[in-house]
């Protein structure tokens, strides 16, 4: 290191507040750069001005005009016209250029001297270095630690002079623990068997125990469906109903049954090119089809098509790679070292199926078919019964229309007075005329053959019959490949129709390659994701767990580990878990338990004042997260703390409750939401259908399922409260948590208000009210059964919503105010959040 | 802000649309926006800087009209077009160009004149089409723009592009951007609003996708509340059966004071938020519907508007 004593050196210093000799290039200074010089300096060679490019370091270290002079001369910034440019007082020199609006900092100025000074050390982006594993830090303070992630953070805790926020009650760990883990919070039963276990390892157990359960797997993909723009229609005008739901089954199961995240990766891009494949690693590869497809009249199915495969493409970069790709679809990255080349290098790999983009259907091959024994022989019925129709026909047609043999119906001279159409239909045997044609020629024959009306009458019948039958039989869209490798070019700004260069297949050129000496496919790049040498995805992915167990990741920009993402606030936890995750081979349920049993994990989500003046968006984990729960979590509740659940696993999408005329109003009543009855009413959230151009109403916050999409939001606006005080699901659940609980103490004698209030509180929020909030809730509860004694009808209303009926054993007035109760306690700030 | 435009809190709809709200589609509010932090008094929520001068739009309602005669026949005069009717369209229009099967090619068709003739209307002078009788009666009162146009060939990406800029959904539309740089001043409404229409007969039968008033990369608080024609105009704005307002009242009475207990505890500012945000949930319970319902308005005023302004979904009603 050169040390300097100029009193310019130590303002820096001042400034900084660090050493200087911690500047990293990665971290300090490529932002600067990145922010300020790339969109005229960087990977986009069509944007480049002055054929200058500091993003690589042969550019940035080049001679300048200047004589004697660098663009950067390491320890020299006299001589680096990058500087000299930053502070130079010749308006038509300085740099970034005044029209731009981008101004450098003092600080960030003096920061590129102190660098350059330095030595200039050049480095990579660090995403695109690959992980190593860190030192755990030594922890010296007294604080808890169960595994390494705690030593990371409290090692920055420490730093910014933060404290470990103490560990959440118990009541607070099983209620958090459960509905993180499975979705759905934990019963009377369940709670007080953790909360009463003094056991050393009580904690370790429930852990384990929710690990176990099936629950778990539900939980879990929700994500993972939200990334996989995962829904049970196309998208777009029409809108048809697709058969996806075996897939989004399977996605649940994998998870459930820890199924590697290499295989989990492999299975999904392409499953389909591993060895004899089973038919559940063909089913993975249904994730690549779950993108939108367009049937709106007029589209060109060659568009169409680039449309899928760049879909695929740019989901695989965002999911596994944390890169903005898309942007590489019309130039160069601004930012980030990627090509428009290396986009349709990648584009490649998925550039070979079968679809060709055509029409709109909803289970366009190659698909998997998933009926049931039944559905298969109720399907070869009505074949049948539309085969003989269709010999029937044609042996009519024999008597109608006599000729020589050979000849055609068409060629009869009983024909001969039939339109052109007409003829033309007759022309054909039966088995080949469409519906349309069926339809044309029955009105053709009408009055004067009724005999050949009616069976064709009946043969359109039975084929719509078959047809609307068949829609429903799931059959989920794979992947497949064509034997002869599609040709791959540059697209001109994306447009279908613009082809430039040819490229071949390959991953991006910043990234390490393939090494393989034949060519590759689409296996060999889902095998490349999750090797130890690709520096992203073991990154990208333990940081997307991180987010769903604390609400933020360790890289906030989840979508993107770009320059321009944001970077890490814990870098070697990011790292260590990076490195642990692909040595435990990439094994989900071990990260998930190492999170949760994490000392972090188990703070306290309250915010001391000193908290909450230094780390109040709690990026430095001084506590707990506390955030809304996802709205789909927050209806599982209602119907768990109810007993209204069906807590049963898989099977077609279900229709809950949704205000009337829901999709009529979108679709010009085209579509009709009519919900369903009995059992499918109360199943979880996960199954509910999902319409792509009216997404279901109850679940706010939630992506479209249009676009991969891996960031959460969190909004908090008055429409979700009204969701939750209004929605019949949130209306009924209550006054059935009301009436199970009442029903509960009725046998018991006398039973005073307060423990039903008790019991239902707890039933909700896992423990007993304080004193205080006892007192407001008893004082709730008069003040709503003295408004439903005034009012006896409206009382009979409220208990009357939702399709369960309310018991006939408790008196209504007392139901609905109880009711009321539970409606309130559903949407306290404490039942929405995780705490 | 503007004190003289701060004032109210419960607006009615007279008030909303005469003088306040600065949104698009008429209604704007603030308060849907959730304020990071606390339950603050009246705040418009703009960006700092803006706006550069003082603005005189209180509010900006953007109506489009999807489905329609072509400009041609409208507003935008073409003297050529009469002079070469009847004759095949001309090479030059069509040589080297692809169609799509959407716009069909023009080869072998023949030109169309405007289908009723044009006249100069007003002070302006400018071209309207005897199409159009009331809007030439006012040209004088409006601004045409004829130099807008997209490459598009079909209804969705037109209309994507017109709302936010690109023809791919994804961008954040008109509206999201004036919520997000100018705010809003009512507490009582989303800052921004949308109301569509849906008969079938006027809209060509065309569906509306939500990213129409997406938010795009913006804070999906910016996105538009589309207020449902038939039903609740706002999803779940109705107390559930049984239950009187008093009742509601009294309900969320308790849950402030249950939210009040934790908030103390737990120090959390996003619970002030929340307890914030389900008051306003109960002001729109009031003023959504007061703003939605105009049976109280004049026969006169409603006789602006049209003989269809009874009949739900469709524009006179809309508006």
């Amino acid at each position: 290191m050169v040390v300097m004593t100029t009193p310019a050196f130590i303002l820096t210093w001042l400034i900084l507040g660090a050493d200087p000799a911690q500047i990293n290039f990665s971290r300090d200074i490529l932002p600067i750069l990145s922010d300020n010089c790339y969109s005229c300096h960087g990977p986009d060679e069509k944007a480049r001005k002055a054929k200058l490019r500091l993003d690589t370091q042969e550019g940035a270290f080049a001679k300048s005009k200047s004589p004697g002079a660098h663009i950067i001369k390491a320890k020299d910034s006299t001589k680096s016209e990058l500087f000299q440019r930053l502070i130079t007082t010749d308006e038509k020199e300085l740099m970034p250029p005044p029209s731009s609006a981008r101004k450098l900092g003092k600080n960030q100025i003096e920061l590129l001297k102190a660098w350059i000074d330095q030595g200039a050390n050049w480095g990579k982006h660090w995403a695109f270095e690959a992980p190593i594993r860190p030192n755990v830090p030594v922890s010296t303070s007294d604080a808890r630690t169960s595994n390494p992630i705690d030593s990371f953070i409290l090692e920055k805790l420490k730093a910014e002079g933060l404290k470990q926020a103490p560990r959440a009650t118990r009541e607070t760990l099983v209620r958090r623990l459960y509905l993180d883990l499975t979705g759905l919070p934990p019963n009377l039963v369940q709670a007080e068997s953790f909360i009463n276990d003094n056991s050393p390892n009580a904690y370790a157990k429930l852990v384990d125990g929710l690990l176990a359960s099936p629950h778990y797997g539900e939980r879990m993909v929700w994500d993972w469906l939200d990334a996989s723009r995962y829904a049970d229609s196309n998208g777009y005008q029409g809108d048809n109903e697709r058969t996806m739901w075996p897939w989004r089954d399977w996605a649940a199961s994998a998870f459930n049954d820890n199924l590697s995240f290499k295989e989990f990766t492999t299975w999904q891009l392409a499953g389909d090119l591993l060895p004899n494949p089973t038919i559940e690693q063909r089913l993975a590869t249904g994730f690549n089809r779950n993108h939108m497809i367009n049937g709106e009249g007029g589209r060109i199915a060659a568009e169409n098509r680039i449309d899928y495969v760049m879909d695929m493409s740019e989901t695989m970069g965002t999911i596994w790679l944390g890169l903005t790709f898309n942007c590489c679809r019309c130039h160069d990255h601004k930012y980030d070292a990627l090509s428009q080349k290396d986009y349709y290098q990648l584009f490649s790999f998925f550039n070979n199926t079968p679809v060709d983009g055509g029409g709109g259907n909803p289970q366009t091959p190659p698909v998997l078919e998933f009926s049931t024994s039944e559905q298969l022989l109720k399907k070869k019925q009505l074949d049948s019964s539309v085969g003989k129709l269709q010999s029937q026909v044609e042996e009519l047609e024999n008597k109608i229309f006599p000729r020589e043999k050979g000849k055609k119906a068409s060629d009869s001279e009983a024909a001969k007075d039939y339109s052109k159409e007409s003829k033309d239909i007759l022309s054909k045997p039966a088995g080949s005329r469409g519906k349309a044609q069926l339809q044309q020629l029955a009105k053709a024959v009408e009055k004067s053959k009724p005999e050949l009306f009616l069976i064709l009458n009946s043969l359109i019948k039975t084929i719509d019959e078959r047809d609307n039958f068949s829609k429903l039989m799931p059959r989920v869209m794979v992947m497949e490949e064509l034997p002869k490798q599609r040709e791959t070019f540059i697209l001109n700004i994306g447009n279908y129709e613009k082809p430039m260069a040819k490229v071949g297949i390959a991953v991006p050129a910043v990234l390490p390659q393939i090494r393989k000496a034949d060519s590759i496919n689409r296996l060999d790049l889902a095998q490349w994701l999750v090797t130890k040498e690709n520096p992203l995805t073991s990154r990208v992915i333990v940081n997307r767990f991180w987010q769903q167990f604390f609400g933020t990741g360790i890289v906030k920009t989840s979508e993107d580990f770009g320059v321009q993402g944001e970077k890490p606030s814990h870098p070697e936890l990011l790292d260590w878990l990076a490195v642990e995750f692909q040595e435990s081979n990439w094994d989900v349920k071990h990260l998930v338990r190492l999170i949760v049993l994490s000392e972090t994990y188990q703070q306290s989500s309250r915010l001391d004042p000193e908290a909450k003046e230094k780390d109040s968006a709690n990026k430095f984990l001084s506590h707990g997260p506390r955030y809304r729960r996802p709205a789909w979590m927050i209806r599982d509740q209602a119907l768990a703390a109810s007993g209204l659940l069906i807590p049963q696993i898989g099977g077609p999408p279900t229709r809950p409750y949704q205000p009337q005329g829901i999709w009529e109003d979108a679709t010009f009543g085209n579509k009709r939401y009519v919900p369903d009855q009995g059992e499918n009413l109360y199943k979880r959230s996960v199954y509910t259908f999902w319409r792509r151009i009216i997404g279901p109403t109850m679940f706010f916050d939630t992506p479209a399922r249009q676009y991969c999409n891996v960031k959460l939001s969190r909004t908090n606006t008055p429409l979700h409260a009204l969701a939750t005080l209004n929605d019949t699901t949130y209306v009924e659940a209550s006054r059935v948590l009301a009436q199970r609980e009442l029903l509960a103490t009725t046998n018991k004698g006398e039973v005073l208000d307060e423990v039903v209030i008790e019991n239902i509180f707890r039933a909700i929020l896992a423990r007993k009210p304080s004193n205080e909030e006892a007192g407001i809730l008893s004082a709730a509860v008069k003040r709503y059964q003295d408004a439903f004694e005034k009012d006896a009808e409206a009382a009979k209303k409220f208990i009357a919503v939702g399709k369960m009926p309310a018991s006939t054993a408790i008196d209504s007035k007392k139901l609905a105010a109880f009711g009321t109760l539970a409606l309130s306690l559903f949407n306290l700030d404490e039942a929405l959040n995780k705490e | 802000m503007d004190p003289r435009i701060q004032q109210s809190l419960l607006v009615n709809r007279r008030e909303f649309f005469g003088k306040q709200a600065l949104g698009l589609g008429t209604a704007a509010l603030s308060g849907l926006l959730a304020k990071d932090g606390f339950a603050a008094a009246p705040q418009n929520n703009r960006l700092p800087d803006l706006p550069h001068w003082k603005p005189k739009a209180k509010n900006v309602i953007y109506l489009f009209q999807n489905g329609a005669p072509t400009h041609v026949d409208l507003f935008d005069y073409k003297p050529k077009l009469i002079e070469m009717h009847g004759k095949p369209v001309p090479d030059s229009l069509f040589e080297g160009k692809r169609f799509s099967t959407m716009t069909g090619n023009p080869k072998g068709k023949v030109m169309l004149s405007p289908v009723e003739p044009f006249k100069q209307r007003g002070n302006s002078g400018s071209w309207v089409s005897d199409f159009l009788p009331h809007t030439a009666s006012i040209a004088d009162d409006l601004c045409f723009i004829k130099s807008m146009h997209t490459e598009a060939v079909n209804h969705a990406p037109a209309i994507s592009f017109f709302l936010s800029g690109a023809q791919i959904p994804g961008r954040p539309t008109l509206g999201s951007w004036l919520s997000y740089g100018l705010g809003s001043e009512s507490e009582n409404l989303p800052a921004f609003v949308v109301m569509t229409s849906i008969s079938k007969g006027t809209t060509c039968g065309q569906i509306f996708y939500d990213f129409y008033w997406g938010s795009g990369f913006l804070p999906s608080k910016h996105q538009g509340v589309k207020f449902s024609s038939g039903g609740d105009p706002v999803l779940y704005l109705s107390n559930p059966e049984g239950m009187s307002k008093n009742l509601r009242r009294a309900q969320l009475d308790d849950i402030s004071k249950l939210n009040e207990i934790k908030l103390k505890e737990f120090g959390d500012p996003e619970i002030a938020t929340r307890i914030a945000q389900y008051e306003m949930a109960y002001r729109m319970q009031t003023s959504v519907p007061e703003l939605t319902d105009f049976s109280k308005e004049s026969e006169k005023t409603l006789a602006m508007y049209g003989p269809q302004v009874r009949e739900p979904g469709t524009l006179p009603t809309t508006a």
